[in-house]
């Protein structure tokens, strides 16, 4: 059956603004995301499951295949999957926890994901409008994961791929919140020039 | 257009782009680089504005934040206007319109001047004296009246068009202030390597260094401007260091949490539409170095306000950086030895000076320097008074004896068109105390100076009471080096650059001269924004108060959008000497962000229209507009009202739902109710000690409706918890209560019982939920609906089942919320519109009709089901509400001790009933108070009030629920309930359930 984006209906054309080197916002729906919480030990167990590393440090990320895993917190782990995966993986932490010390939550429905994307300096300055984090490139480089705030807005941030002094940087928000983030990320770039391809 | 008070080369102003300009109305010219204040002054405008209480003339008088006098309403195009500006901070641009305020009908003829002839009669806290009967008058008349005579500008009519936003900033040391002392600190902690970001109020960095002239001092063997020059290039090769200019230090909280308001759009001379106009940024840098500079001290003699009279270094700055002279022919009044510089460079500049008198018998070199240069130096004397209309036209001079007493009879008047004062300096110290920094009073400065920092916050240069140049530099090398050694990183060895500057005599306060305001102590200012004088301060220590923030709250001085930044120190002074005490003794009243008045924009950042809070809409959003649903804010959700035909009003459409429920199957939009997973081996244990009711008895795959109080017994939220597997629950809530309830559940998981293994995660977007409610909902789910048996014996009330709509996994609760059959499609978000229109598509024999949030009030009022918010309000109990039933007596939970005080059992607690009108048509309004029955009018104690009403369609009349005083709920009462406009209701008590009481129909 037939899935609907949660911002398919925004008018996208409204938040652009023209420049040389534009940052690039996009959405990227029914990214499969499952959240595993309990003990560093289950957490493990829940990544190997998934064919993934557990991150050692809070704010690191594994990768492996299409998945990828992203430690939040001590007790906070989120398995990312291609899109169309969630029975697949769900089956697979189903079978690794059942009966172990730990929870795992499907949340792919739940939320959407916000990938920006351009100049280095330009895609940092606009994050750091409404998140509070130190976003230097010291400080989050390529594959910092956090949860933090954009504005008001709770949003799992992931510093994706970088280099060449670009950056991309993807925003995982709650559905219903993600129009208020994208309109906030857009007054925020404005300055720098952006699109919004469909 | 003559510009004639400017000179025809120097300053930093760009002559090839002269910008046109109006001051009420008037056209005019300045150029590129010129701020209002130099334009009004190049122009030779001095009037530009009237005293708040007195409407005596004022004049621009400084050239930075401290500006007390030229607050000017500036326009910058259709809904740019902001009121109060400090024409000394605004920049040029083309199309600027400044209007003057506080004067009608014209700044030279203001009719509002009789005030300070009046002024005998208005003394301070005049309208608490004077105006105070009879009662009533005060709000009516003399309050209107005083703000109309007394004031500043006028607030702008229309939205603003700007955008404003907000930066949050991390680094290792935030420097404040862009004078060489700030310059030097940055670079050398630039040098080190730190992240370091430097902010400057002014539109170009240099600070006290920029805006003098000639006289200057040296550096490192060769004029300032080189070594400026030299520094700021530098900085700019720094890739961590970030400087930012026309950025305003707002306010240092404590643990160093500090706010800039940057200026980025309106000095442009090309707008550039993609940049917002202002930036407040929210900067937790690791180190603090303040290098705020100081604010020089006007003298205090009487007639010290007029348009004309300036600060020595503000005359400097002018002609410095906008080859402007305050003036043709000059008096200068000082007790400090850097306005005999300012005297020189005017000199310089052909400007004629008459006299530069200071009382000082022996002031420093420089005074050698004016004399060397042929100016008349008057050492022994001062300034006693001006003289003019509406401006400045000669100045008072008299010699002063040894006890600093003016000698009357050999008093001299001076004409001149500006008089220069200078009464030496204030360190700037706002922010240190804002922090948390202690002051003390340093008697050779006459101030306050920095007497403890907090952690890992240093002051430097001017504002820590450095003297000269050399000292200034020393000290910001000392504390750079001391801050980055608490941050662990590399110590820059660096000598400070070596200064050719003269030495320089101790200054005299301005206070010192007390026989001086004493000639007139009713127009000796001390504070000229809110016309407050000496004699002012006299009348209130007179009154009694002695402690300075009384004599502040009484005066109002230094409460001013100035905040007493030029005369503060002098008020306070003036306080000691009144009381017999040393300044020493009093405390500087507190220093409060922000430093400068700041407009809402900039606090409101993107958070207003759209943006002001997030507009949530369900997954279902569109399918429910496509059927003509009417929405309304619930939170910050939108929910459907109702789903109105054609011309259908909204009550009829809300009738025929609740028709439809009640006799086929109706659809709602039930998503926004609050779901949260809990999971763990511990997940039983911690929702027995949250909810009221057993749970320990409920299977896998059912369901029951608990309640969650708060620790003192009331009612929190509602929901059913339904078990999805041993350890596995979820929870719903209500929708307003779907973050409380989360926040509730996590503050005892993680803080009380954090031994509990237990997880909890809001999952209420996961799925989107359709309510498919009424005697057909199993008919049309039975289409729709594959991998579940849905016969009431294999799925009965109180139990969810995992299904498919085709090939999306769905799960079904059999709940209702209307006391009908029903059941509640939970379906993955993505999937939710397509799955709604199936089901519509499947059943158009049945008419399934999509109803609102309307409907919903109605179909549970009838039976009598609370709705958290209406029949509670905070202070209701289960007791209460009758639903004792709902409390285990086999656990505990959290509110069961404070259920069991005698107060929770007090016969006359409120009690929920039902209440039916006598009249089947009136539906008394929910609020509505409950009075005894009877035919006076409605008085006497308030019985209780009506929490929901409504006109049932299935009952065919009015019923409400009610909270009614317990002694008085029994069935059959009759009470009244008191309708605002119109006769009371009389109302029966009745059952708090209206249909349908058995449950026959729930369980069908």
């Amino acid at each position: 059956m037939a899935r609907t984006a949660p911002l398919a209906r925004l008018d996208r054309r409204a938040l652009e603004s023209p420049a040389a080197d534009p940052l690039i916002l996009r959405e990227l729906p029914f990214r499969t995301r499952f959240l595993v919480r309990g003990p560093a030990a289950e957490l493990a167990v829940a990544a190997a499951a998934a064919g993934l590393a557990l991150p050692e440090r809070v704010g690191d990320r594994t990768a492996g295949g299409t998945r990828r895993a992203l430690r939040l917190g001590p007790d906070r782990l989120v398995i990312l999957d291609e899109p169309g995966s969630e029975t697949a993986l769900g089956a697979v932490l189903e079978a690794a926890l059942v009966d172990r010390p730990a929870a795992w939550v499907d949340l792919t429905e739940a939320m959407t994901t916000l990938r920006l994307e351009g100049p280095d300096a330009a895609a940092r300055a606009t994050l750091a409008e409404g998140c509070p984090l130190d976003l230097h490139p010291s400080a989050f480089p390529t594959g910092t994961v956090a949860a933090s705030l954009y504005g008001r807005i709770p949003v799992w941030l992931e510093a994706v791929e970088g280099g060449a002094g670009r950056l991309v940087v993807e925003l995982q928000v709650d559905r219903s919140l993600a129009e208020q983030t994208l309109r906030h990320l857009a007054l925020a770039a404005r300055e720098h020039g952006l699109v919004l391809p469909d | 257009m003559s510009q004639p008070f400017r000179l025809a080369t120097g300053g930093r102003i760009d002559r090839a782009r002269p910008i046109a300009f109006r001051l009420d109305g008037r056209s005019l010219q300045g150029f590129a680089g010129d701020t209002l204040a130099s334009a009004l002054l190049a122009n030779g405008i001095r009037l530009v504005a009237r005293s708040f209480k007195r409407h005596r003339p004022r004049g621009i008088c400084s050239c930075g934040p401290e500006e007390p006098n030229a607050l000017l309403g500036v326009e910058r195009g259709p809904g740019r206007f902001d009121p109060n500006s400090r024409a000394t901070l605004v920049e040029l641009v083309p199309g600027l319109a400044a209007t003057s305020q506080n004067r009608w009908p014209s700044l030279r003829h203001d009719l509002g001047a009789i005030m300070d002839r009046a002024h005998a009669f208005l003394p301070a806290g005049f309208y608490y004296k004077t105006f105070f009967r009879p009662q009533g008058v005060w709000e009516r008349l003399f309050e209107p009246a005083i703000r109309r005579m007394a004031g500043l500008g006028r607030a702008p009519d229309r939205p603003d068009p700007d955008r404003y936003l907000h930066r949050h900033a991390h680094c290792d040391l935030l420097v404040v202030g862009g004078g060489p002392a700030g310059l030097f600190a940055a670079l050398l902690a630039g040098r080190a390597g730190a992240r370091v970001l430097l902010c400057d109020e002014q539109p170009e960095p240099g600070g006290g260094l920029a805006l003098a002239g000639g006289r200057a001092p040296g550096l490192d063997g060769g004029p300032a401007a080189a070594w400026l020059a030299r520094i700021l290039g530098e900085l700019a090769r720094l890739p961590e260091v970030t400087l930012l200019t026309r950025t305003t230090a707002q306010a240092l909280h404590p643990s160093r949490h500090a706010l800039l308001l940057e200026r980025v759009a309106d000095h442009r001379l090309e707008p550039d539409p993609r940049l917002p106009r202002e930036r407040l940024w929210k900067v937790r840098p690791r180190a603090v170095l303040l290098a705020t500079g100081r604010i020089e001290r006007p003298l205090l003699f009487p007639d010290n306000d007029r348009p004309g009279i300036f600060l020595a270094g503000a005359a400097r700055a002018y002609l410095a950086r906008f080859a402007v002279p305050v003036g043709r022919e000059v008096v200068v009044a000082t007790t400090d030895d850097l306005a005999y510089a300012a005297a020189l460079e005017l000199a310089a500049a052909g400007v004629r000076v008459h006299a530069i008198v200071d009382p000082r018998p022996e002031p420093g070199p420089l005074a050698r320097l004016a004399e060397a240069a042929g100016l008349p130096v008057l050492s022994g004397w001062t300034v006693t008074g001006s003289d003019g209309r509406l401006g400045l036209a000669a100045a008072r001079l008299a010699p002063v004896g040894p006890d600093l007493r003016p000698i009357a009879a050999r008093e001299r008047t001076v004409p001149c068109d500006a008089l220069l004062v200078s009464g030496g300096w204030t360190p700037s110290v706002h922010l240190l105390a804002q922090a948390g920094g202690r002051l003390a009073w340093e008697p050779e400065c006459a101030a306050f100076l920095p007497a403890a920092a907090p952690e890992r916050v240093a002051v430097a240069g001017a504002a820590a009471g450095a003297g000269t140049l050399a000292e200034a530099l020393a000290q910001a090398a000392g504390a750079v080096a001391a801050l980055l050694q608490e941050l662990g990183a590399a110590r820059p060895h660096e000598p400070a650059p070596a200064v050719d500057e003269p030495a320089r005599a101790p200054s005299l306060p301005p206070w010192a001269l007390e026989a001086v305001w004493r000639r007139d102590p009713t127009a000796a200012f001390v504070d000229l924004q809110n016309d407050v004088t000496a004699a002012d301060l006299e009348l209130a220590l007179r009154e009694g108060f002695h402690a300075v923030e009384h004599v502040k709250r009484y005066t109002t001085v230094g409460m001013a959008t100035d905040q007493g930044k030029t005369l503060g120190p002098t008020a306070l002074a003036l306080v000691a000497a009144g009381t017999g005490r040393d300044p020493a003794e009093l405390a500087p009243t507190t220093f409060r962000p922000p430093w400068t008045p700041l407009g809402f924009g900039a606090l409101a950042g993107v958070a207003r229209g759209d943006l002001f809070r997030p507009i949530r809409r369900t997954p279902l959003h569109e399918w429910a507009e496509a059927r003509g649903a009417v929405f309304e804010d619930v939170g910050n959700w939108k929910r459907p009202t109702a789903f109105p035909g054609p011309g259908e009003s909204l009550a009829r459409a809300a009738a025929r739902e609740c028709r439809a429920v009640r006799t086929g199957v109706g659809v709602a939009d039930a998503s926004t109710l609050g779901k949260i997973d809990v999971q763990g081996p511990d997940a039983l244990t911690f929702l027995e000690r949250i909810y009221t009711v057993d749970l320990a008895g409920l299977a896998v795959g059912r369901c029951r409706y608990g309640l969650v109080l708060a620790d003192d017994g009331t009612l929190l939220d509602d929901g059913v918890v339904s078990r999805l597997g041993p350890c596995h629950f979820q929870l719903s809530t209500t929708t307003g209560g779907a973050a409380r309830t989360h926040a509730w559940l996590e503050r005892w998981a993680q803080t009380e019982w954090p031994e509990l293994r237990v997880w909890i995660t809001p999952v209420t977007e996961r799925w989107a939920v359709l309510a498919v409610q009424g005697p057909k909902a199993r008919q049309l789910l039975r289409r729709a609906v594959s991998d579940v048996d849905l016969a009431a014996r294999a799925f009965p009330h109180m139990a969810w089942r995992d299904a498919r709509v085709g090939s999306v996994p769905v799960r079904l609760f059999r709940v209702s919320f209307t006391g009908e059959l029903g059941f509640e499609l939970n379906v993955p978000s993505s999937h939710a519109a397509d799955v709604a229109e199936t089901l519509f598509r499947l059943g158009p024999d049945l008419q399934p009709t999509p109803y609102g949030l309307e409907a919903m009030h109605v179909l549970r009022l009838e039976k009598g089901y609370i709705l958290v918010g209406h029949e509670t309000d905070g202070s209701i109990t289960p007791l209460d509400l009758g639903l004792g039933r709902l409390l285990s007596t086999r656990k505990g939970f959290l509110g069961r001790r404070s259920l069991l005080l005698p107060e929770h059992r007090r016969p006359d607690r409120p009690r929920l009933v039902g209440l039916l009108p006598l009249d089947r048509e009136r539906v008394p309004p929910p609020g509505g108070q409950l009075v005894a029955d009877g035919k006076d009018p409605p008085s006497g104690p308030s019985l209780g009030h009506v929490t929901s009403s409504a006109r049932s369609p299935a009952l065919d009349r009015a019923i409400a629920l009610a909270l009614v005083r317990g002694d008085l709920a029994e069935p059959g009462r009759r009470l009244r309930v008191a309708a605002a406009d119109s006769e009371p209701i009389p109302v029966e008590i009745a059952a708090p359930c209206f249909l349908d009481p058995e449950g026959a129909r729930l369980r069908g």
